[in-house]
């Protein structure tokens, strides 16, 4: 049986059924992967002997009358900051090689629960700071719609692994797009939830008042899904809220966008977006409105001029006192010195890759007298001017469409030469964390070279179901994206 | 006040000891140009009228859950102890630093 190309939906309900097994399921992936992924570098540890045990374990308490979970046989991976237990998590790091964590971050424990599988970890940006996935010591990844562009980043491990059907879903973390974005240049569908709807404990910080777990699918119901198994309040995180969520899958049975006010974003210049991403906006606002939406224009004038300055202030700021831990003592790898502060400044410079260090620096400069009270402190009041724009629209509107990115997939080795391209680049998707809301990164379908074309939707804070359930109407009509046939594959 | 984000070479040793980053010196340069070009990003933000604003804070729908503080009894030290680079018993063994009086910076 071709088991990748069922989706996570399918393969628990085939296993709960008992027309195959989970064992059978997850020994399918891990061969997948062994044949396959030497071509894109997406997984850089296989866990084959903890997942082999974990689905005949799973195969044993269904034989025995146990319920299986609403996962059940599920193989997923997460990216490589995600804490699990006795598996390497080296945040693509040499500073973290070998660090084996005694613990599972709340996500991989929650997937766990509900019968997923653990098959691996996912290549990403060296501490997620990045958006191309060739920053990590072990190696770049490649885009499995077309080897000579980069997946994205920084969780491009993950979503490459769910375009090449490794895997049916993948976790990763979105501090500024870092799911979204990769998502959209593989070809699958991201989630970057609200920020308090999934427990982040367990997760390697970058910026903690921005960083978000997202799930990568092919379809938004296997998304749906992992939503009712993630989305839960964690007494480990006080950052997550304890409201009762709805049920997402739910949302998705009564979806309709009839006499729903839809948003596009304007005040950018069409022009700046290459064209195939222009046009799938228009066919997205064109769906709303086939399907009884009517479509709004929304001007977020602070947003779109501030956005970029004010993402990086926070972020690089939070990132230079997130990263201080990593000192060849307390935490990462060790280099020697003559004295204590000869050994930090060894560690750190042997152990961080030139953009950790580039961002480490920069945020610790914001930090100092003078730059944090005149630069820190007034991005934290613009934060909360770009947020109050949002809720204005939001009294408004019920959704709305921009783009993710201006660009389609990258050519590799281009961000590398330019790094404040790569952060201008994130002016769509770093709305979305400052202000807290929900967001997905939407395929359009595929340009005649086959790179793919998505946009990206926006709800009000803790408008999760609603927003899968828009995004499951205009997947309907949009199709929802296959993976690629490695053999087949050959750009 | 300061008017303009901008390191110099100066400003970069500063923060390069703040941060605890050792870099070679020939290498200030490229770095300056680099770390001065994401600088200048920032300075447009400061020509918004934003004192009125109230710095952000998220909002909680509900107050999260939280753990009871209780000790609990945790018996994970051969686990973590399994994982020391060098073991020397029940402890880890770590590098033998002795920092001479001479040697300067803040430690």
């Amino acid at each position: 049986m071709e088991f990748h190309k069922l989706s996570a939906r399918e393969i628990a309900s085939g296993v709960k059924e008992g027309r195959f097994t989970a064992e059978e399921v997850v020994l399918a992936a891990i061969e997948r992967v062994k044949k396959y992924d030497g071509k894109y570098n997406s997984i850089v540890t296989l866990c084959e002997d903890e997942a082999t045990a974990a689905a005949v374990k799973a195969d044993e308490a269904a034989a025995s009358g146990v319920e299986p979970g609403p996962l059940a046989g599920v193989p997923f991976v997460v990216k490589d900051n995600f804490c699990t237990s006795g598996i390497e998590t080296a945040c693509g790091s040499k500073m973290l090689r070998g660090w084996r964590p005694h613990y599972d971050a709340t996500a991989v424990k929650y997937m766990k629960e509900a019968g997923a599988v653990l098959i691996g970890k996912a290549n990403m940006d060296e501490f997620a700071m990045g958006s191309t996935t060739e920053s990590s010591v072990f190696g770049p990844t490649l885009n499995p719609r077309d080897t000579g562009r980069v997946p994205g980043g920084s969780s491009g491990g993950s979503a490459a692994a769910v375009a090449a059907g490794l895997v049916p879903v993948a976790l990763g973390s979105d501090t500024g797009g870092s799911v979204r974005q990769p998502a959209a240049f593989c070809g699958v569908q991201g989630m970057k939830p609200s920020y308090g709807q999934i427990s982040r404990y367990g997760i390697v910080a970058y910026a903690s008042s921005l960083d978000q777990v997202g799930p990568l699918t092919r379809n938004i119901g296997d998304m749906a899904l992992l939503m009712d198994v993630l989305a839960k309040e964690d007494p480990n995180d006080t950052t997550c809220d304890a409201y009762e969520r709805p049920s997402f899958s739910g949302a998705l049975e009564n979806a309709s966008l009839a006499g729903k006010k839809i948003a596009l974003l304007s005040g950018y210049e069409r022009g700046s977006i290459e064209k195939p991403l222009a046009d799938a906006i228009d066919r997205a606002a064109a769906i709303a409105r086939d399907a009884g939406a009517e479509i709004v224009e929304a001007r977020l004038p602070i947003t779109m001029e501030h956005t970029v300055a004010c993402y990086y202030m926070i972020a690089l700021g939070d990132a230079s006192s997130k990263l201080a831990c990593y000192d060849g003592m307390r935490y990462g790898h060790h280099a020697d010195g003559k004295n204590l502060s000869e050994m930090y400044k060894k560690s750190r410079m042997e152990g961080f890759g030139d953009e950790v260090r580039r961002r480490i620096l920069v945020g610790t400069c914001i930090l100092t007298r003078g730059y944090y009270e005149n630069y820190f402190v007034p991005a934290t009041k613009v934060r909360r001017m770009i947020a109050d724009e949002f809720r204005e629209l939001f009294k408004e509107a019920d959704a709305l469409i921009c783009p993710i990115i201006p660009s389609l997939a990258y050519k590799r080795g281009l961000v590398e030469e330019d790094p404040v391209r790569m952060y201008l680049g994130d002016v769509f998707t770093t709305i979305a964390n400052l202000a807290g809301l929900p967001s997905m990164s939407l395929n359009m379908g595929f340009t005649s070279d086959g790179l793919p074309t998505n946009v990206q939707l926006l709800a009000p804070r803790f408008g999760d179901a609603e927003l899968l359930s828009y995004a499951s109407l205009m997947e309907k009509a949009a199709g929802a994206p296959a993976a690629v046939d490695p053999e087949k594959e050959g750009r | 006040m300061i008017e303009k984000m901008e390191m110099d070479a100066e400003r970069l040793r500063e923060v390069l000891t703040l941060s605890r980053i050792g870099l070679p010196e020939e290498s200030y340069q490229e770095v300056l140009d680099r770390v001065n070009d994401i600088l200048r990003l920032c300075d447009k933000m400061r020509e918004l009228a934003h004192e009125e604003a109230e710095p952000f804070e998220w909002d909680v729908k509900k107050a999260p859950a939280r753990r009871a503080d209780e000790p609990v009894r945790w018996s994970g030290r051969d686990l973590f102890l399994s994982e020391a680079p060098v073991r020397d018993g029940d402890f880890f063994r770590v590098p033998r630093i002795i920092a001479l009086e001479d040697d300067g910076e803040e430690e």
